[in-house]
């Protein structure tokens, strides 16, 4: 499977434009992971590729045809958890698994809800009602229901979000297992959850790509660009105008670890990790966008918390 | 075919909802409210009240719950946004109508296990005379429909607006419309469909036709727009015009619903149940026509066949007339609405006629010219589907031809005759009419009707006479009782249905026991002129008619539910007695009651039957049980009611609500009729000098010589009667 996206852009019936001109090619096998700020366009993204909206401008192929010829192919292939889903509350876990399974058109529902129920460790509810789990839980059941009937296609946005951190890891494992030969786009605003397991790595931000590639490419990109300094009086990292990736105590005082274009003649070159790396890449972004467009709202919307991205978008 | 496979899941999860099954519950009980406060069909048969009150009020309550299920189970799928997980694997508008057929689903097995369920209530509280097939045609199309109807109405809503709160305020526009503007017009109370009464004994056929009709009317319109409103279902992201013009590129969808809107146009314009007579009931212009001088009818054959299946009629009349003009002559008929003129044949030679749009009471003009031959046989042959009078359209189902009752009136049967007169010497009629072998024919006038031929294709050829053009035929399942009196014979016809309830209340003896009084103390009513009458129990014709040689009382008079009535007498045979006393009092002489209002005094046709009634018993039972009975009851009854706070205070009347004055104004007006009247009759009686003084003066009053310009018995000829002034009369 191979899923091309040329020159696609949407704005949203209100004036917003939160996809510009990207440019894309995904081949399965392959895990990639989609990285960027809340609101940066990746729920939109996805939901361009599960033909849930229609690109304004551009165009999206599935193995070289139009996607909107193959949306019914599209679909029987397709996993797909989106962010802030429901479930219907008055359903068992197992009744409204055999209920995706049957709009899924799954041959043997009875061993394929068993199988991912598994997969997820619900089989201690899978008699319970939906309304009696808990947000961790509920996620567990959206993720169940993306990977019922092993599709070829599987796309996650932000899957782990509401899981505890040993469950992250879990699931983070069961991804990279389920992957195989298939193609999963997993999107997230957490590094960790990427670090380790995807073989590739998308960046968007103002709803444009910024870096597709692996994700040394996007480690080497940021090395010269990362070191560190003790802060001290008068010498702050925020007054130097440096984007701050952490804060370490040290005997001689507060180490920062800043990423920047320039680095200040202070401080000492550092070894970039992946988190440095994404961080730079995004610094560059928001730079570049605050010189072209000084007045753009998305900028102030980044700063308001995980559910702008949800807000602008509705 | 996909959304075929979809369904079986829907449907489960739709069935394991709380609201679901909450709104199926509530909908199961909802006929209980047509017993006990919901109560449109006013006409107290059995059926009436036990099957078609309940279906309508379940029909309401249904057609609220299911479209509030509707709205909700939208909103709540939107809300809580499943439909992010759905719609990434079905396109959102096959979803939606996966949905909409998982909830028809629903509303299909509530109402089967709602008419199921109620069928042993209606059967136990109807009794013998409960239909199957009244049952669940009532529940089918005063029912489910409006539970559908519901359904598609919440939903288009939905689709268009996608808001609860505005898709609610829709749904409760229809039911308001239904219930207040839309209330007395029978194509557009969709609801609660206008129907006058379920007969117990006879045929139901043609009330559930024009309900039927009604029905699909709006099952088109609202389809046609559900199709439409299906359009708009936010797809892609898109706003509502674009998801509409997305959705609107396959051209199929519009089509059909164009398609279907038209059809809904075409039945509501066209519905064939009613005519278009004259909204303006003052005038009368087909009895202004002036008859032709110098042309008399001198007779008229008439071969009917009423196809019971279809409900429409063909027939052929052979009319001869005498034209002395020596001229050709231009007649004009009257013609049931409904039917076509198929030939016209003058002395064998074809004729021009011109069937006028102008309708009239039930009549439309017909008008062609016979030659200027002195006798001319003129041949009309016609056919259709008998109209009913859209004036009074809230009475449809009088008029019937159906496999088990047929009632058909003057120019249903043959063409009248609107600017010629009959030859009074020589005038005979001959009607010959074919009927499925089960039917008994009755024609309401003194002839009898003789079988001339039982035909190979199962059916049965009858003939009867009469000497005017006009008459009327019932058919049908009828037992016929003949009971010799002291008037003559009486022969009672009744549907065979009530066999039960008929043999309960010993029929042949009441009425030998009535007749036989009536007759000796009151004299014999004109029906029974020739020593021989025909008594024929029709289906609801709200009251009686009579004509010599044969008088009619409605089912309603025999309903288990009218012989129980206590102001009407102790026990089924006594209510019987009431009402064949009415032969005296109310058909053999007529008060202006018959034009009741709720208004007028305590003088009607009932306190002279309510009187009469009780000297029967009287005769029959002692003195005791009368006075028990009968007068003991009404001052009992009086007496209750004065005490009533607003029969005392009546200034206080005005804070009620309209029905409930209403009902005591009503009631008021019973207990003057049935209680206070028969009271102040029998201080006349005392007052005139006993029994037998003023049986005399009745009897004077029943053999007066009537004006035919006001045929009513007044009080004011009742008190000149007696010899007494009004406030002689008052009670202390
Ligand atoms: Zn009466």
């Amino acid at each position: 499977m191979q899923i091309e996206l040329k020159d696609l852009s949407l704005t949203y019936p209100n004036g917003k434009k939160a996809l510009k001109h990207a440019n894309l090619k995904l081949n399965a096998p392959g895990m990639i992971g989609l990285l960027g700020p809340n609101g940066a366009g990746k729920s939109t993204l996805m939901k361009l590729l599960v033909a849930s909206l229609l690109p304004s401008e551009g165009s999206i192929l599935l193995d070289g045809k139009p996607l909107r010829e193959k949306e019914r192919e599209l679909k029987q292939k397709l996993g797909y958890l989106p962010q802030d889903f429901g479930l219907f509350d008055e359903l068992s876990v197992a009744q409204f698994l055999d209920y995706m399974a049957a709009l899924k058109q799954i041959p043997d529902p009875k061993n394929a809800v068993r199988e991912v129920i598994g997969l997820v460790n619900l089989e201690e509810k899978s008699k319970a009602k939906i309304r009696t789990l808990s947000g961790g839980q509920r996620q567990r059941v959206g993720i169940a229901q993306a990977l019922l009937g092993t599709p070829e296609l599987l796309i996650f946005d932000e899957p782990t979000v509401g899981l505890d951190p040993e469950e992250r890891i879990r699931f983070r494992n069961l991804f990279s297992r389920t992957a195989g030969d298939r193609l999963v786009l997993l999107s997230t605003h957490i590094i960790e959850d990427v670090q380790s397991v995807c073989d590739h790595l998308i960046v968007i931000d103002h709803g444009m790509i910024f870096f597709s590639g692996t994700p040394s490419e996007l480690i080497r990109s940021a090395v010269g660009h990362v070191g560190s300094f003790i802060e001290k009086n008068g010498n702050s990292a925020d007054s130097k105008g440096l984007q701050v990736t952490s804060r370490i105590n040290t005997g001689d005082g507060i180490r920062c670890r800043v990423v920047a274009d320039r680095l200040p003649a202070d401080a000492r070159p550092e070894e970039p990790s992946l988190e440095d790396a994404y961080l730079y890449l995004i610094s560059q972004g928001t730079l570049e966008k605050t010189t072209e467009l000084p007045d753009d709202s998305s900028l102030k919307c980044r700063k308001a918390g995980p559910d702008a991205e949800k807000e602008e978008e509705r | 075919m996909r959304s075929l496979r979809l369904l079986p899941g829907e449907f489960m999860r739709l069935l394991r909802g709380r609201l679901t099954q909450a709104v199926m519950v509530l909908t199961l009980v909802s006929p209980i409210l047509g017993i006990f406060f919901y109560k449109p069909v006013l006409t107290q048969t059995m059926q009436s009240v036990y099957v078609a009150n309940p279906a309508i009020a379940g029909g309401l309550a249904g057609y609220l719950l299911f479209g509030l299920l509707t709205i909700l189970e939208c909103g709540r799928i939107a809300k809580t946004r499943v439909n992010l997980l759905t719609d990434s694997l079905i396109p959102p508008e096959l979803m939606a109508a996966v949905r909409f057929s998982a909830l028809v689903l629903t509303a299909l097995l509530t109402l089967t296990v709602t008419a199921t369920a109620w069928l042993p209530i209606s059967r136990c509280f109807v009794g013998s005379v409960f239909a199957f097939e009244d049952h669940f045609a009532s529940y089918l199309l005063f029912m489910g429909t409006s539970l559908l109807f519901g359904m598609l109405i919440a939903a288009s809503a939905y689709y268009v607006s996608g808001s609860t709160e505005l898709s609610v305020i829709v749904l409760l526009c229809g039911a308001a419309l239904n219930l207040t503007a839309w209330a007395d017009k029978w194509q557009l109370c969709f609801i609660t469909p206008m129907v006058d009464a379920l007969s117990d004994d006879f045929s139901n056929h043609r009330v559930f036709l024009s309900v039927a009709w009604m029905k699909l009317s709006w099952l088109l319109l609202l389809g046609g727009i559900f199709i439409l409103s299906g359009l708009c279902i936010r797809k892609y992201g898109k706003t509502l015009a674009a998801s509409f013009l997305l959705g609107a590129k396959k051209l199929v969808k519009p089509a059909a619903a164009l398609l279907l809107l038209g059809c809904a146009a075409f039945t509501y314009l066209r519905q064939p149940m009613t005519d278009n007579s004259n909204a303006d009931l003052d005038v009368l212009s087909f009895c202004e026509i002036p008859y032709l001088e110098d042309v008399l009818c001198t007779g008229l054959d008439a071969k009917i066949v009423p196809d019971v299946d279809r409900g429409t009629l063909s027939g052929e009349c052979v009319y001869r007339f005498l034209n002395l003009s020596g001229e050709e002559r231009t007649l004009l008929f009257g013609i049931t609405p409904g039917y076509r003129i198929r030939k016209a044949l003058a002395n064998g030679t074809e004729v021009l006629h011109v069937l006028d749009d102008y309708q009239e009471f039930n009549v439309q003009k017909l008008e062609l010219t016979i030659p200027a031959d002195e006798e001319t046989q003129l041949v009309l042959s016609y056919a259709g589907f008998p109209k009913e009078n859209r004036n009074i359209s809230d009475l449809q189902g009088e008029r019937e031809i159906s496999r088990r009752y047929i009632c058909l009136e003057n120019a249903n049967i043959a063409p009248d005759l609107l600017n010629v007169t009959t030859d009074p010497e020589s005038f005979a009629r001959v009607c010959e009419v074919v009927l499925p072998a089960s039917m008994t024919p009755v024609s309401f006038e003194e002839g009898r009707e003789e079988l001339v031929s039982e035909n190979p294709d199962g059916t049965k050829t009858w003939r009867y006479e009469g000497d005017t053009v006009n008459s009327i035929l019932y058919a049908g399942d009828y037992v016929k009782e003949e009971v010799e009196t002291d008037a003559g014979t009486v022969n009672f016809y009744y549907g065979a249905k009530h066999k039960a309830v008929m043999d309960e209340i010993k029929l042949r003896d009441v009425v030998k026991t009535v007749m036989d009084y009536c007759t000796e103390h009151y004299g014999t009513p004109q029906s029974i002129s020739e020593g021989y009458v025909k008594l024929v129990e029709s289906r609801i014709v709200h009251g009686g008619y009579a004509t010599p040689g044969a008088s009619l009382m409605d089912e309603a008079d025999f309903t288990a539910f009218n012989l129980k009535d206590p102001s009407k007498g102790a026990g089924g045979s006594e209510v019987m007695i009431h009402e064949l006393v009415h032969q005296w009092w109310g058909l053999g002489i007529m008060f202006s009651d018959m034009f009741f209002d709720e208004t007028q005094g305590p003088w009607s046709s009932e306190g002279l039957t309510v009187y009469s009634s009780y000297r029967i018993a009287k005769e029959l039972y002692g003195e005791e049980y009368a006075q028990k009975n009968y007068i003991d009851l009404w001052k009992d009854n009086l007496e209750s009611y004065q005490k009533n706070f607003y029969i005392r205070n009546p200034e206080y009347l005005d804070r009620l609500s309209e029905d409930e004055r209403s009902s005591i104004v009503c009631g008021l007006s019973d207990l003057r009729r049935y209680d206070e009247m028969p009271l102040k009759l029998l201080k006349a009686e005392e007052l005139v000098g006993g029994e037998e003084a003023f049986d005399e003066i009745l009897y004077e009053l029943f053999n007066r010589e009537l004006d035919p310009e006001n045929p009513f018995l007044t009080y004011a000829d009742f008190l000149d009667a007696c010899g007494l002034r009004e406030e002689d009369l008052d009670l202390e």
